[in-house]
């Protein structure tokens, strides 16, 4: 391996590290996202993070961004997103400008030239900067190459953006650097720690997968999310979360169109607690189902089975 | 240990996960950077390079498991608590002495795999296993009747001889202890016989099935559907979804028909004012291209069903290239199974639609009025209607004038039939005048020609 380990930073040191220090910014990371922080970092790899919405994949590169006291570039993928909007686009109205300088100093610059043929090698002479850095107005891929002590790039549900877009990505993601066909290739400063985002509505292409890691981050586990809860929303009280934690867990075993995420479970437990309940009951729960179920059938669903739901949380917690 | 790791990721490839040289590379440097001190942490690591979808994270979980047989270690290890049980830490040092005090005992134990037995150290026994299990060469072990002749030869490889020697031995010597030890050597060398059967077991599992797969999935490929029997279809529900996988990824990274239309040259005028007029920011008409529609109408009648069956799934599977599919089910009557197909898993949606609409013998005529009462309003210039069917009307009215008015409305009808061709027209067969109200109509009878069509109908739609 011929990795330098003098930019290492001590806050990467090895996995357990990077977990304990994402837990003091309110982030609960399981083993594997961590190793995977760890192993993109080492190998500067950009992670593919999939699965659910809802369950912290654009959170994690926030919280990067936030441990490694890095800025954050976001790229919001859409379908029809392009390069002058995701790359660089020239600056027209200063090129423009330029021109018509160009145009009042030419006289200056030809003077006293004979025949065409030395004006064209005095045209040469003139430094040509129609085409340079100067007139380059850099969008998020850009930008994020050029920050001086590196940065988080994130590039968000990267499934909405075109095949094309995706292709284009590959020269960043595997060499960290940018063709600009007029000036050449322009190269990170330092190297971005880049995260991918998947919903997962349509494959994305072995070629961007090979050049990536992978995580798939599922729904958390119970104990998992009730150390979320209690890191998110900790004036609920321990009797509520255990119980709320459950209620979810159970709920996710159902049929449902859409389970509820974390950030679902997040905006119950504050939900409950400006209900200032502190236990599940029929009622409450009734009321509240709207904030973790976001379709009719769904809540139907549910609904029928509260009672049974609630009898198992209560047995269990 | 690297050949270890290239052996591993050749048993993934068998597997069907797709590994290339590049991420072969990043696992060795994975494994350079984690150690292999943590397994859980390595096996994390290693699936973040090596796995990249949720389905190869579970192939790459039962592979590594078997690969780095931490199943087996661990039944060594509890053996080896039972036996810490039985015989208190104390007689076993006990044991020990006495056999160093009774020269006999000891000449018989002479020999370095008996020694190993006698120590009962299960990581040792393991790292023996495996180097014998390299040395015998397994590329003709192909079935799992042949498990017990491979894990003989590995036992031989092992030479398990000298078990036997060193049993012979002791039992020329009358004494406690001998008897004790012989005990103890039966005992080990029966564990020894069970962990090479399930070595073998395991590289069976791990490379031989797979290679066995492949073959019958070519075999059922090119199998004809109806004749299949019930047990095959799960496996050639799975071998859908990956030919539709295969076929999703062709047609959706072809290059885009130019998508801009031409050039607006009003409102490229009034948003370049500020620039002097000159035209440097371009605005395009936009052209909409809409979305294909693909309405499926399958007979579901016992002699047709199993054929619709894939080809449903097949349309569901392609999801991501044709994202608006309708379906109806008939047999006498017909109905929409759509919601079905978007509620539940596509083999329960299936089995509920064929229990709904598949009872009684095919009624074309009252279907098709059926089909154009539910749907014919949409259909429209960018939708291809799909049907599925014999044909076989029982001599009934075939109500062609309700097909034709799909077929006058519609981009593209296609008519599959899952008979030979020379059967067609025969007896109550009514393929004939159908034929003549759609577009193209073909026999489908295997995955293959399924496979054939639906890919022709990609290239059409999109």
């Amino acid at each position: 391996m011929t990795k330098t380990l003098s930019n290492t930073s001590p806050l990467m040191e090895d996995a357990e590290t990077i977990r304990s220090g994402f837990d003091s910014l309110g982030y609960i990371a399981s083993k594997d996202i961590s190793t995977a922080v760890y192993l993109a970092y080492h190998l500067e790899k950009p992670i593919l993070i999939e699965g659910p919405p809802g369950v912290g994949k654009t959170e994690l590169a926030k919280t990067v961004s936030m441990y490694l006291n890095l800025p954050l570039v976001r790229l919001q993928c859409y379908e029809g997103l392009d390069e002058a909007k995701a790359l660089y686009e020239w600056k027209y109205g200063k090129q423009l400008l330029y021109t018509q300088v160009l145009k009042e100093q030419l006289g200056d610059i030809m003077k006293g030239a004979k025949g065409l043929s030395e004006s064209v090698d005095r045209l040469h002479e003139f430094g040509d900067i129609f085409y340079s850095e100067d007139f380059l107005e850099p969008r998020p891929l850009l930008k994020a190459m050029r920050e001086e002590n590196g940065s988080v790039l994130l590039i968000d549900e990267i499934d909405k953006a075109d095949y094309e877009f995706e292709s284009m990505l590959l020269e960043i993601l595997s060499d960290y650097q940018i063709s600009v066909p007029e000036i050449g290739t322009i190269k990170a400063v330092s190297k971005p720690m880049v995260f991918l985002t998947s919903n997962n509505t349509r494959d994305i292409s072995d070629a961007l997968k090979r050049r990536c890691l992978h995580l798939y981050i599922p729904f958390p586990n119970g104990e998992l999310e009730n150390r979320i809860i209690d890191s998110r929303v900790p004036e609920a009280s321990d009797k509520l979360r255990d119980q709320l934690v459950e209620f979810i867990q159970q709920l996710r075993g159902l049929d449902l169109k859409k389970s509820p995420a974390v950030s679902e479970t997040i905006d119950w437990a504050r939900a409950l607690v400006l209900l200032h309940a502190d236990s599940l009951n029929k009622d409450v729960v009734e009321q509240t189902l709207n904030v973790i179920l976001k379709f009719e059938d769904d809540i139907e669903t549910a609904k029928s089975e509260l009672a049974g739901l609630l009898n198992s949380v209560n047995k269990n917690t | 240990m690297q050949t270890k790791l290239v052996s591993f990721i050749g048993a993934l490839r068998k597997h069907d996960v797709r590994i290339s040289t590049a991420e072969t590379l990043d696992a060795m440097r994975v494994m350079a950077l984690i150690g292999y001190s943590e397994r859980d942490t390595l096996k994390m690591a290693l699936a973040s390079t090596l796995a990249k979808t949720k389905e190869e994270k579970a192939l790459f979980d039962h592979c590594f498991e078997l690969f780095y047989g931490g199943e087996r270690l661990k039944i060594n290890q509890a053996n080896q608590d039972n036996d810490k049980a039985n015989n208190s830490e104390n007689s076993s040092f006990d044991l020990q002495q006495e056999i160093a005090d009774n020269p006999l005992v000891k000449e018989a134990l002479d020999s370095p795999l008996v020694q190993m037995l006698m120590e009962n150290d299960p990581a040792k026994l393991t790292a023996a296993m495996a180097k014998a299990a390299s040395e015998v060469s397994m590329e003709k072990l192909r079935y799992f009747t042949q498990t017990g002749q491979y894990s003989r030869k590995l036992l031989e490889q092992l030479d398990t001889g000298q078990i036997d020697d060193s049993i012979e031995q002791l039992q020329g010597i009358q004494d406690s202890t001998a008897d004790f030890v012989i005990d103890i050597l039966q005992n080990r060398k029966q564990q020894l016989r069970e962990i090479a059967k399930q070595q073998i077991e395991e590289h069976l599992l791990l490379t031989a099935n797979a290679e066995g797969r492949k073959l019958q999935e070519d075999v059922l490929r090119s199998a004809k559907l109806s004749s299949l029997e019930r047990k095959h279809f799960d496996q050639l529900q799975e071998l859908v979804r990956k030919l539709a996988k295969k076929l999703s990824s062709r047609h959706s990274q072809r290059m885009h028909v130019e998508k801009r239309g031409k050039l607006d040259v009003g409102k490229t005028l009034r948003k370049n004012v500020h620039l002097d007029g000159i035209m440097f920011e371009t605005y395009w008409k936009k052209k909409r291209k809409d979305q294909p529609k693909v309405i499926a109408f399958c007979d579901v009648s016992n002699s047709v069903a199993a054929y619709a069956k894939f080809l449903l799934l097949f349309l569901y599977s392609l999801s991501d290239v044709i994202p608006k599919v309708r379906s109806f089910c008939f047999s006498n009557r017909t109905g929409e199974v759509t919601d079905l197909f978007n509620r539940y898993e596509a083999a329960q949606a299936m089995e509920m639609a064929f229990k709904q609409w598949g009872q009684g013998s095919s009624d074309y005529g009252q279907s098709l009025v059926d089909f154009a009462d539910l749907c014919l309003e949409q259909i429209d210039k960018n939708t291809t209607v799909i049907i599925l069917g014999d044909a076989r009307n029982n001599y009934g009215d075939a109500r062609l004038d309700v097909l034709q008015k799909v077929y006058n409305r519609a981009k593209t009808v296609i008519f599959l039939n899952p008979e030979r061709r020379s059967q067609w027209n025969t007896g109550d067969s009514e393929m004939r005048r159908y034929q003549s109200a759609s577009h193209f109509s073909t026999e489908c009878q295997s995955l293959q020609q399924l496979e054939r069509i639906v890919d022709q109908l990609l290239t059409l739609i999109r």
